[in-house]
């Protein structure tokens, strides 16, 4: 015995049971989040639905109530969100996962850049907090000698490619475009500020 | 090597095209769509299909009517724009063009 609910569908009414029921509001919700942000989200998520309601009507298969394997079956059809492959908008999950390495990040130190190398390996936003565990291991006498044996051994990131590994990020045309072009506008703001400090020395 | 990958890139980036020619034949309903996408092993899941006609939409590339159904809510009847007949020239020639270099390099290299 099995409690059934009544639902509406993209307009149309259908008895579910109990445990289909949860699992179609999950893959509904699913379906909204794979979507989030994206302009037209509600015209996708409308005709999803009423994609689905159709589907159902037409899978004559165990009798009219919605069921898990009825469902399973419609899912199959239509698909896991995150197989709702339109590349234009699901550019990062065509990227490979990348082994993440660690590096000494030199491009945002305070010493030899080991907390910011470690903050990037393990995906942590804000390396003051690595850094304060230093700090804190330094009262104790093992922080400072630990800190100069990763100097010795963790090499720095000098390459493009060593970067995107300490991040985590895969190597391709995109991933390194977007590097270049964010060191490219680096360095014009360091020249723009050399320029300001050079004019206000000149006056 | 696993041509699985490489097979669905070819098949993606051609999938608008093939959105864009079968709106222009004739006004059609997402489920319609579907159905000549499947049969022609186009689209491996459904759910593929709406971000790409939203993505359409937003480009004025194709518009939609609400139309009353026999056999149920009202449907959406997707229709090509005038741009986006455009845009289905473009595609249409440089199709024409990749199709004949593929086969030209195809047959020499046999």
């Amino acid at each position: 015995m099995k409690k059934v609910e009544n639902i509406n569908l993209g307009g149309i009414k259908f008895t579910i049971d109990e445990d289909a029921f949860h699992e179609l509001s999950r893959y509904m919700d699913a379906i909204e989040r794979r979507f989030t942000g994206f302009d037209g989200k509600k015209d996708i998520v409308d005709d999803i639905e009423i994609r689905l309601a159709e589907l159902f009507q037409e899978d004559k298969q165990g009798g009219d109530i919605i069921s898990n394997s009825k469902l399973a079956r419609i899912q199959k059809i239509m698909g896991m969100p995150k197989e709702f492959g339109d590349d234009y908008y699901a550019a990062e999950t065509m990227t490979e996962h990348v082994q993440k390495r660690l590096f000494r990040d030199e491009d945002d130190k305070v010493v030899a850049g080991i907390a910011s190398g470690l903050s990037a390996y393990y995906g942590i936003n804000n390396p003051l907090l690595i850094r304060a565990v230093f700090v804190f291991f330094a009262l104790g006498g093992i922080g400072i000698p630990l800190y100069l044996l990763l100097w010795i051994f963790v090499p720095k990131a000098k390459t493009t490619a060593d970067k995107l590994a300490m991040h985590g990020e895969a190597i391709n045309i995109e991933t390194i475009g977007t590097y270049v072009e964010d060191s490219i506008s680096e360095i014009k703001e360091t020249i723009e500020d050399l320029g300001k400090n050079f004019k206000k020395k000149m006056n | 090597m696993n041509t699985d990958n490489t097979k669905a890139q070819m098949r993606k980036g051609l999938l608008e095209f093939c959105v864009l020619s079968l709106v222009d034949e004739m006004e059609m309903y997402p489920s319609d769509i579907i159905k000549k996408l499947k049969a022609s092993q186009m689209i491996v899941v459904e759910g593929t299909l709406y971000p790409l006609l939203s993505r359409l939409l937003k480009a004025e590339l194709v518009n939609y009517n609400w139309k009353e159904s026999t056999s149920g809510p009202p449907r959406k009847y997707y229709q090509i724009t005038d741009g986006g007949q455009k845009v289905l020239e473009d595609l249409t020639s440089s199709w024409n063009t990749l199709q004949k270099a593929v086969n030209k390099i195809i047959k020499q290299s046999k």
